[in-house]
């Protein structure tokens, strides 16, 4: 971790994600204005640096003169909350499948691995405006889509470090001892193949962040009057000529958060399996 | 019941698929051990000593369930007919194992006193808060010094022969009465390696257990064991007292092993070694599977699997033309 704190770019990355996740908890404190409510004298102001702008709302209001700002700050919440949710459900489900494919072997694998394929092999988005037509926008609802997209990734990779791990002795020598195959994969699976697997859900944070934002663009995501950086972007589609800012900062928070999360995830990997990446050094 | 043996192990055949095909590593094994005694089971890799030895607990892969045949009595009771619930009471309980590498048989992310307790936990009902004083007794068993601060060493702290002692411990945690050592030793360096065997030596006088000593080194044997079964390409070719069969090898392979060891302070040029390779699984000859490399090979050899005959009570053959002759009797 020290020698992480010595790349200016990881500390960057990490300060960027702290802010982040703090404005996120408490946006309540850091948001200006209700984000949901609109004063319709003042819609369409531009950026507080530009002609007409003013510092009561920094980045300007929206068409129906909502503070962007805090629309922002209350997005990182919907944004983040989403992905919390969305890769602890897939991380559970997809690494516990994974384990027993890996574990028990034989047809038991061959049944999960091949369901995985299905998986891998249906267009995501196409899955998601599916389900959002049959079971209509909801915050439950994209969290499961995200997640049958998601747990696929992590049921390979648990499958594959658990095969990994069935090769050491300690796991025969388990067995030897009496252990159950359910207390085998909890106490001496699991805890082996949890690096690797929280390595991977660094890693996909920022994909998730991104099928969001799609998602909510697309109509199938967060409903409105909740804010969502992917539905910002639509909203204010049709007046980027006139109103760049509807569009430009909510895409500039995706930017970021995404590259931040992708430049943590990869320090971690480095750092908890330095030999996944050994021909990088 | 007491003067039953504690293993007795009948004519045991385990096979394993390949592809389409079952090919048999175990291939008719008769063993037989004593309460507190130590058996030596030698052979080349791949003779089929590991899975012997896997097969006494059914740890073989459950694939190779439907080609186990032939009879396991633990104290009387048929292993090969247990349960999985039975299994798990048979494991870690009454048979305990050691396996050849300490490097991989600790599991890296708990510490060595949970690693020693989990035994413990599955057979036992011992509180929780006793199991660190059960593993503390346990270490001092295996004579690993300062056993109080080692309880919370992780594997990676210990060095190859402390984590040795540290599997011996888990293995003996629930005082089991047959222990399984398939090459405890091997990966050890060879004053480790004397260390090790005497505390094994110690450890079953101590709590009259029982050995099967599977290995490759003659050595150990002899140091080690009270009897000794050879095995060549899944069978038993022999079985005798140690002294018996470093004295008067009946077998032409066991007798080519022990000739082929070298020894202090006889000066030889080149070390001596049987030709030829032991037959591959899915090509076993039709007659004595150690005809195509014995040096006394005859016809008959070639064409019928030599019976057991039995040289004495306590020394059986496989072999059609032992070098040392047969009382007649077969078993």
């Amino acid at each position: 971790m020290s020698a992480l704190l010595r790349k200016p770019i990881f500390v960057a990355a990490f300060a960027l994600s702290a802010t982040l996740l703090l404005v996120a908890v408490f946006a309540p404190w850091f948001a200006p204005h209700n984000p949901m409510e609109g004063n319709l004298l003042e819609r369409l102001m531009p950026p507080a640096w530009e002609d007409g702008g003013t510092w009561r709302h920094v980045f300007g209001t929206d068409i129906l003169g909502r503070d962007i700002l805090s629309r922002l700050i209350y997005g990182a919440r919907v944004s983040l909350a989403v992905c919390a949710l969305a890769i602890l459900l897939a991380g559970s489900v997809g690494s516990s499948l994974g384990i027993v494919a890996g574990y028990f072997g034989g047809v038991v694998d061959t049944i999960i691995m091949r369901i995985v394929d299905l998986a891998i092999s249906l267009p995501m988005i196409l899955l998601a405006l599916l389900f959002g037509v049959l079971f209509g926008p909801s915050f439950n609802n994209i969290v499961v889509i995200i997640s049958l997209v998601l747990w696929s990734q992590f049921a390979r990779m648990a499958r594959g470090e658990t095969l990994k791990i069935k090769a050491n002795d300690y796991i025969d020598l388990a067995r030897s001892a009496g252990a159950s195959p359910l207390r085998i994969m909890l106490h001496h699976v699991l805890p082996n193949v949890a690096g690797s697997l929280i390595v991977l859900a660094t890693l996909q944070v920022g994909t998730v962040i991104i099928m969001e934002a799609s998602l909510s663009f697309l109509g199938v995501g967060v409903p409105p009057p909740l804010p969502a950086w992917g539905s910002m972007i639509a909203e204010g589609r049709s007046y980027v000529v006139s109103a760049w800012w509807l569009c430009i900062f909510p895409g500039l928070a995706v930017l970021l958060t995404v590259l931040s999360a992708n430049i943590l995830g990869d320090a971690f990997t480095d750092e908890l399996n330095p030999t996944l990446h050994e021909g990088r050094r | 019941m007491s003067t039953a043996p504690l293993l007795d192990v009948k004519d045991l055949r385990v096979g394993l698929r390949r592809d389409d095909r079952v090919l048999y590593a175990v291939d008719g094994v008769n063993l037989r051990i004593e309460r507190g005694e130590t058996l030596g089971l030698v052979g080349e890799s791949g003779s089929g000593k590991s899975t012997t030895g896997l097969a006494l607990m059914k740890l073989t892969p459950r694939s190779s369930w439907p080609h186990l045949h032939g009879q396991i009595l633990f104290d009387g009771r048929d292993v090969l007919s247990m349960n999985d619930s039975q299994l798990r009471a048979l494991r870690g309980r009454d048979i305990s194992m050691v396996l050849q590498d300490p490097m991989t048989s600790l599991n890296p992310v708990f510490d060595i006193g949970d690693q020693i307790a989990e035994g413990i936990r599955i057979h036992t009902h011992v509180p929780e808060r006793e199991l660190p004083e059960r593993a503390i007794e346990v270490l001092r068993r295996v004579r690993i010094p300062d056993p109080v601060t080692r309880l919370r060493a992780y594997p990676h702290q210990l060095s190859g022969g402390m984590k040795q002692r540290v599997v011996g411990a888990v293995a003996i945690a629930c005082q089991p009465r047959l222990l399984i050592a398939d090459e405890p030793t091997t990966s050890l360096d060879v004053t480790i390696q004397a260390q090790y065997l005497d505390l094994l030596k110690g450890l079953q006088r101590e709590s009259n257990l029982a050995m099967l000593f599977i290995t490759h080194d003659l050595g150990v044997v002899a140091r080690m064991c009270d009897r000794v079964a050879v095995m060549y390409a899944g069978q038993i070719v022999e079985t005798a007292p140690v002294r018996e069969l470093f004295h008067r090898p009946a077998h032409w392979y066991a007798s080519a092993l022990i000739g082929g060891m070298p020894k202090l302070g006889r000066k030889i040029d080149r070390l001596i070694s049987i030709p030829g390779a032991p037959p591959r699984l899915d090509s076993m000859p039709t007659g004595c599977r150690f005809a195509p490399r014995c040096p006394n090979v005859q016809a008959r050899c070639r064409e019928a699997v030599p019976d057991v005959a039995q040289i004495d009570s306590e020394h059986s053959v496989r072999c059609w033309f032992p070098k040392v002759a047969a009382s007649g009797a077969t078993a």
